[in-house]
C-alpha cells in the first residue's frame, strides 16, 4: 500500500514537473521550450535570453517581417560599397554551405530565410545583417585553409543573427519613437505624416546597425558569443569546431597592422582564441575526407 | 497506514490541480516567417507534408525539442516545424493573402507591425536613389532547399559527431 502511495506520489510529481515544463512553452517563446526539452542547454537558452534582454524589452517586438526589411536596406548598404565576386560556383557553394550551417543554428526560420554573398575584396571582413544576408570577403575566405574552416565563419555570422546583435545595435530611443507613431496597427498603408514618423525611425535604426558594422564593431563579449554559438552549430552539423582556430591562426597572419575590416571592429584573433580553447577540448585536429577537399579547393582556386 | 491515506489524498489531489494549471499549452500559434513547410518528422529533411505562410494560426499538438507538432485548422493536415517559425502572438495577414479576411482587433497585434514594412522601403529607396536593392534582389532569389543542402553535407560526408538531428 505504502509502495503504491509512494509511487503515486512520484508519479504526480513527475508530471507536475512536466507541467512547469510546458508551462514555459506556453510562456517562453525558443530558447526556453529548446532548454527545457533539452534541444539546447539551460546556458545556451541563458546567453540567448541575455542577448534579447541587452537590447531591451522592445527588441523582441520587432517581428521577423521587421527585421527582413531592416536586413535588406543594411544589405543594400553593404553592397553599396563593397563589390559582389561574380562566381555562379563559388556562390552556389557558400549558400549551400551556409543554408547546412543556419539550420543547424537555434534560429533556422527567418522571415525569408537566409542568403549568403562573396564580397569582391582583400580586406578581411564578413557582415551579417538582421533577417539573415550574409557577406564574406574573398580576404576572409583566404584565411580558411579547409571547408571547415569556412563553415566556422559562417556559422560565426548565423550566430550574430541568432543573438540579435544587429538589431541590438538600434538605439532605444528609436522604439520609444516608434511606439509613438499614431496607432495604425491594421494599416498596412501609412498616412503621410505617420509614414514621415516611421521612415525617420527606420533611417535611424539603419544609420545605427551601419555604424556598428562597419565602423565600431560589436562589443567583445558578443563577437565571442557568436564564436560559442559557431562552435555549437559546428558540433551539431558535424564540423570540427578546431577548425574556427585554425581559421583566427591564419587571420592573426593575415591582419598586418592597421588593417581594416576585422583589425577595425573585431577583437584579435589572439584574444578569440583564448576564449574559445576550453571549448575546443577533446576535438582533434582538422582532418578532412578527400571528397571535401577537391570541392573545398576547387572553388578556392579561383579566389 | 490508514492514517496517511487521507493526508496523502490531498496532497494528490492539489499536486494534480497544480499540474493540471501548468499544463495548459498555448493553444494557438501563429506562422511569423513568410512561408514555411510542416514536415512529416521533426528534422528539417523530413518530407513535406503541407506549406504554411505568414500569420496562419496553427493549432500545437506536441513538441520535442526546439520542434513543433502543429495542424492546420479543421484537421486539414499535421506536421512539424520549428518553434523559431511560430509566435504566441496573433500577426495581420497580409493584403490580398489567401489568409486575409481578419477578425484580428487591433489590440492584439504586436506594435511593431505598424513600421518597417515595404511601404518603409519604398521610401527610403526614393529617397536614397544612390542606395540599389538590385544585387539584394538577386541574393535573396538564391535557393537553397534543406534537401539541397543534406545531400551536400552528405557528399561531404559530414556525419554530426553525436548521431543528432542536422
Amino acid at each position: 500500500m505504502k509502495r503504491l502511495l509512494i509511487i503515486a506520489i512520484m508519479l504526480s510529481f513527475g508530471s507536475f514537473l512536466a507541467g512547469c515544463q510546458t508551462l514555459e512553452v506556453a510562456t517562453n517563446m525558443g530558447a526556453d521550450i529548446a532548454a527545457a526539452t533539452g534541444a539546447i542547454s539551460m546556458q545556451q537558452a541563458e546567453s540567448i535570453k541575455r542577448g534579447t534582454q541587452a537590447a531591451g524589452q522592445a527588441f523582441e517586438e520587432f517581428t521577423p517581417e521587421n527585421k527582413y526589411y531592416i536586413g535588406r536596406t543594411i544589405a543594400a548598404n553593404i553592397l553599396n560599397k563593397y563589390n559582389v565576386y561574380q562566381n555562379q560556383e563559388a556562390t552556389r557553394y557558400v549558400n549551400l554551405l551556409g543554408q547546412a550551417v543556419a539550420l543547424a543554428s537555434d534560429k533556422p526560420e527567418t522571415f525569408k530565410g537566409y542568403h549568403f554573398l562573396i564580397m569582391d575584396t582583400d580586406e578581411i571582413n564578413a557582415f551579417a545583417t538582421p533577417g539573415g544576408f550574409i557577406f564574406i570577403s574573398r580576404g576572409l575566405m583566404r584565411c580558411c585553409t579547409s571547408e571547415d574552416s569556412l563553415a566556422a565563419v559562417l556559422a560565426h555570422e548565423v550566430g550574430h543573427v541568432q543573438l540579435g546583435h544587429g538589431m541590438a545595435a538600434i538605439q532605444g530611443s528609436r522604439y520609444t519613437a516608434l511606439g509613438k507613431v499614431a496607432g495604425v496597427e491594421l494599416a498596412k498603408n501609412l498616412g503621410n505624416e505617420q509614414l514621415a514618423q516611421a521612415a525617420e525611425v527606420f533611417d535611424g535604426a539603419i544609420g545605427d546597425i551601419m555604424k556598428k558594422m562597419i565602423d565600431n564593431g560589436y562589443q567583445s563579449t558578443q563577437e565571442y558569443d557568436a564564436d560559442k554559438a559557431a562552435i555549437t552549430i559546428m558540433k551539431r552539423v558535424g564540423y570540427n569546431p578546431r577548425a574556427l582556430a585554425n581559421m583566427l591562426e591564419q587571420m592573426q597572419k593575415g591582419l598586418g597592422p592597421g588593417a581594416g575590416g576585422f583589425g577595425k571592429t573585431h577583437p584579435t584573433p589572439e584574444s578569440r582564441l583564448r576564449n574559445i580553447g576550453s571549448l575546443l577540448q577533446g576535438s582533434g585536429a582538422v582532418q578532412t575526407p578527400e571528397t571535401r577537399k577537391v570541392r573545398f579547393n576547387k572553388v578556392m582556386a579561383g579566389l | 497506514m490508514k492514517r496517511l491515506f487521507i493526508p496523502t489524498l490531498i496532497l494528490l489531489f492539489i499536486i494534480s490541480l497544480a499540474a493540471t494549471a501548468f499544463t495548459a499549452l498555448p493553444k494557438e500559434m501563429s506562422v511569423q516567417v513568410d512561408e514555411t513547410k510542416l514536415r512529416a518528422t521533426p528534422a528539417y529533411y523530413g518530407a513535406v507534408v503541407a506549406t504554411v505562410n505568414y500569420a496562419e494560426r496553427l493549432i500545437i499538438i506536441d513538441t520535442k525539442g526546439p520542434w513543433v507538432k502543429a495542424s492546420l485548422p479543421h484537421g486539414r493536415a499535421a506536421g512539424w516545424l520549428h518553434i523559431s517559425a511560430l509566435t504566441g502572438k496573433r500577426l495581420a495577414p497580409k493584403a490580398g493573402s489567401k489568409n486575409a479576411p481578419t477578425s484580428v482587433s487591433s489590440g492584439e497585434l504586436s506594435a511593431a507591425e505598424k513600421g518597417f514594412t515595404e511601404q518603409i522601403e519604398a521610401d527610403y529607396r526614393e529617397k536614397n536613389r544612390d542606395v540599389s536593392f538590385s544585387w539584394v534582389d538577386k541574393m535573396e532569389r538564391i535557393n537553397v532547399t534543406p534537401e539541397q543542402s543534406a545531400a551536400f553535407l552528405r557528399e561531404g560526408q559530414v556525419t554530426p559527431e553525436l548521431g543528432g538531428e542536422p
